[in-house]
């Protein structure tokens, strides 16, 4: 008997606003609505600025400091995340969530041990119930991947390599016993085989210790053999959301399916590098701004009530 | 480690030996070049010498009380600015949200840009004329009991030296961990749910750590340069005065003690520096 | 970006009204010096004047305290304090700007000797000197030598000058081992520039601003070390705001206005000069200024 897959996670028309400077402002995410099942691996794709990571941040609860929320809600497992208290969020964040940024500095003290940082984030999660308790992180360093940890523990974050330091902070999202883990940007950096092994790693800890996983990607080359649902986001509005196989298999924007193919080949012949062509642009502007009139209205009576 | 103390130790008195040649060339330059005395450095009679500025005889004695009421206004001058400095510093920025590093740090600037010597002419007038007692330093001595009036005498001259250096370490330990808190690890530990007091005191102000011990020093030749005057403007026979008495009545000897103490202070305090970030450097 | 440009056109305008909005914080801080030296420098007496002269107490004094006509009251003499005030502040701050002016200046010839040097290790002479010559105090030097010398605003200018060269010089040649440290030099070593042409066209156009910031922050630290000599008297026969203090005590129990009201103006106008520097430097981006300004 099939289950009823459960929404882990719910965005309903988000909208945000922006600060650009000197009084202009910018839409950051436009009406963006989308559901990520639980122990799924869904994967925001979308050129620089299309808004993957500023929807990331607005997932742990951080804001960025000139953008505002105009309308929508977050609901993580049913909590609604946009009208809990900060420190109310923070605790959340520390105890629900797990976050994976582009390199060991975005992430780690650079100068702690492996040990220290890990033991510091342990204390800090500790309200949790689902916390695991130093004497058994043998068997977490092991579903990391991570078969010597005496060898790394006693060494500062900055000596070790970014896909260990990647590794290691799995191990601290899964000692705090988050349910979902966040990352943005993560392999980028990687080289294809450590990228590869990443996310193999991550499917497995899906399996095992029954993650929810949101992934921001500038790059989906091979994303149908690990993700589940893809979403592609354009100028901070959401394009197309299907599952992966379908979205590569049968794109229905011609944005996407260039973003698809954008990655450079080896060929007999040369050939120009690919690029997203004007059509496509044209038609993926079309869809944000055509179909999102309950966004454009929002902002519309905004700016009215600023002027007025 | 034995050798490093030994190390910094042989450097030390290599430094103060090119303070003392840099004051003799001082001495030299200014009397002889530009003041045209036929009395060069190497040509002085000590004893004649000192009787400028210590005209009844007793150097050792003199120098000692002189080196002591210096030390009430160094104490003051400089433990107030390293317990202001650090302690405002380190508020200000864990307040940088709000700015508090200029706003803890204008008390102190303005009255840093107060002249030091109008500063203690001022006290002086405000206590003859409210007070109805003595103004300045030389005008009274306690002859029994605990002498309390040292202190008011040391504290008025230190304060406005306290007042240059506290703004600025304050804003120069706030400045370093400001500069840490913008690194982008803090938003990473921020994004990971870790509490802003744990973000703050376990890992800005424990890295910055190094950089904050090496400023610790660096107030020192700025207070015993404002000693000078602070000292000649109250009539307060410590050091720095000494040191003006000295120029004014061209004793070689005194100008050259004058200055060699404010060198073993400014060494000395170098070396105890080197020495903690030595050490930090190792613990870390 | 999460907003494309609209037009062309808008996205120019932003520009020009961007560019126009950091020149007028430059144009406010240009008036405010314009404005401070223009009221400091407005004719009145004669600023060659004699402290001996004018402070000599004669045998009937004219003293009058403070009131609505004399601000600060008058001098023996029955001279406007106010006035005498101004007058020496104005010379104060004229021989400051030409000694932070002139040492600027020096510093950075001081360290173009050395820049143009291919070597690595090329600022270490500077480095050290710098570094020897904070074993003793810097106001100790001026002290001794124009001391030495009888007082006098040509050995005390000259020393400053000189010493600001020896402190800031590390300073300096930080901020160019920097310069040449950035991807941008890297960038033009690739292309072909030779060092020369990157240190000169690069490189130097960006410290000079720098060292404007650092001129500006420099006036009422210099102001302050030269009040302070003529205070104790090695600033030559000159008005100056530290002289008159100085006299001022002589008369402290008949006029102590004469002691007390000048360092107020000085106070004032140090505050003034401190707070358009700090604000110079911030719009020219001066960026971390050494540890004694």
């Amino acid at each position: 008997m099939d289950e009823k897959p459960t929404v882990f996670l719910k965005i309903d028309s988000l909208t945000v606003e922006r600060s650009l400077g000197f009084g202009e402002r910018g839409v950051a995410l436009r009406g963006v609505s989308l559901e990520v099942e639980k122990n799924e691996i869904h994967v925001l794709g979308g050129e620089v600025g299309s808004g993957k990571s500023i929807l990331c941040r607005l997932i742990l609860g951080a804001l960025e400091r000139h953008a505002k929320i105009l309308s929508g809600s977050i609901l993580i497992d049913g909590e609604d995340l946009l009208s809990m208290r900060n420190q109310a969020r923070r605790a959340h964040r520390r105890r629900e969530l797990g976050f994976i940024g582009r390199g060991p500095s975005e992430v780690f003290n650079p100068q702690r041990t492996v040990l220290q940082s890990l033991r510091e984030f342990s204390r800090l999660s500790r309200m949790g119930d689902r916390v695991i308790d130093e004497k058994d992180w043998s068997d977490v360093f092991y579903s990391v991947g991570i078969i010597e940890p005496e060898r790394i523990l006693p060494r500062p974050i900055e000596s070790l390599s970014l896909f260990m330091v990647q590794k290691v902070a799995l191990m601290r999202t899964l000692i705090s016993g988050a349910g979902l883990l966040i990352l943005d940007d993560a392999t980028a950096g990687l080289d294809r085989v450590a990228e590869n092994q990443f996310l193999e790693l991550l499917a497995q800890l899906r399996e095992s210790h029954g993650l929810t996983i949101v992934m921001a990607m500038g790059n989906l080359r091979g994303v149908e053999r690990f993700a589940d649902h893809v979403s592609v986001f354009f100028e901070g509005g959401l394009l197309e959301s299907r599952p992966a196989a379908d979205l590569v298999r049968s794109p229905e924007m011609q944005y996407t399916r260039e973003f698809l193919a954008s990655s450079p080949k080896l060929s007999d012949r040369p050939r120009e590098l690919p690029s997203i062509s004007r059509e496509a642009i044209q038609e993926a502007e079309k869809k944000n701004h055509g179909s999102n009139t309950s966004a454009l209205n929002t902002i519309g009576a905004v700016e009215d009530s600023v002027d007025q | 480690m034995i050798r490093y103390v030994l190390h910094r130790l042989i450097v030390f008195c290599i430094r103060l030996a090119i303070a003392a040649i840099i004051l003799m060339t001082l001495i030299e330059v200014g009397y002889c070049v530009f003041g045209g005395s036929d009395t060069h450095v190497w040509e002085i009679a000590i004893s004649e010498d000192l009787d400028r500025v210590f005209p009844d005889g007793e150097f050792v004695p003199n120098l000692k009380t002189r080196i002591l009421q210096s030390s009430f206004v160094i104490l003051i001058a400089y433990g107030g600015t390293v317990v202001v400095g650090y302690a405002w510093g380190i508020l200000g920025a864990r307040l940088r949200r709000f700015r508090a590093r200029l706003i803890l740090a204008v008390p102190w600037t303005i009255f840093a840009c107060a002249p030091a010597f109008w500063l203690v002419v001022c006290v002086a007038v405000f206590s003859f004329f409210q007070w109805k007692r003595p103004g300045f330093a030389d005008d009274l001595v306690v002859e029994t009991g605990p002498d309390i009036l040292q202190w008011w005498n040391a504290a008025v001259v230190a304060l406005p030296l306290l007042a240059v250096a506290a703004s600025w370490q304050l804003r120069a330990v706030a400045g370093v961990l400001e500069k840490e808190a913008s690194q982008p690890f803090v938003t990473g530990l921020f994004l990971s749910g870790y509490q802003d007091e744990d973000i703050f005191h376990r890992n800005i102000a424990k890295r910055s750590g190094k950089q904050l011990i090496s400023l610790f020093d660096q107030t020192l030749p700025v207070i015993l340069g404002g000693l000078i005057v602070s000292e000649w403007a109250f009539h307060y026979e410590g050091m720095g005065a000494l040191a003006v008495d000295a120029v004014k009545s061209a004793s070689y000897l005194g100008i050259f003690i004058a200055g060699m103490w404010s060198a073993v202070l400014i060494g000395f305090a170098e070396v105890v520096r080197e020495l903690v970030c030595q050490e930090e450097r190792r613990g870390a | 970006m999460a907003n494309r440009r609209q037009s062309k056109v808008a996205d120019g305008a932003q520009r020009v009204v961007a560019k126009i909005w950091e020149i007028r914080r430059v144009l406010v801080l240009v008036f405010a010096y314009l404005f401070l030296f223009v009221w400091l420098f407005a004719e009145g007496r004669d600023a060659d004047i004699r402290p001996s002269e004018i402070l000599a107490i004669p045998n009937d004094p004219l003293w009058e305290r403070p009131d609505s006509e004399h601000w600060f009251g008058t001098t023996g003499d029955g001279t406007d304090l106010f006035e005498l005030t101004r007058i020496a502040m104005a010379t104060t701050v004229a021989i400051s700007v030409v000694i932070s002016g002139l040492g600027v200046g020096l510093t950075f010839l001081y360290v173009m000797m050395f820049s143009f040097d291919p070597g690595e290790r090329r600022f270490t002479l500077l480095k050290r000197i710098g570094r020897v010559i904070r074993l003793l105090p810097a106001f100790l030097a001026p002290v001794i030598l124009a001391g030495g010398a009888g007082g006098g605003m040509l050995v005390t200018g000259l020393t400053l000058i000189v010493l600001i060269a020896f402190h800031l010089a590390p300073t300096v040649a930080k901020w160019f081992e920097e310069g040449e440290g950035g991807q941008g030099i890297q960038a033009g070593y690739v292309l072909g520039l030779t060092r020369s042409e990157i240190v000169t066209n690069r490189v130097v156009p960006v410290v000079l601003r720098r060292l404007i910031g650092v001129f500006a922050c420099l006036i009422p630290i210099i102001t302050l070390v030269e009040m302070s000599l003529s205070f104790l008297g090695f600033a030559g026969d000159r008005l100056s705001c530290g002289d008159l203090v100085a006299h001022g005590q002589d008369v402290i129990i008949e006029a102590p206005w004469m002691a007390v009201a000048p360092g107020i103006l000085a106070t004032a106008v140090v505050v003034i000069l401190s707070l358009l520097g700090w604000f110079s430097s911030t719009a020219l981006k001066t960026g971390r200024l050494p540890r004694w300004i």
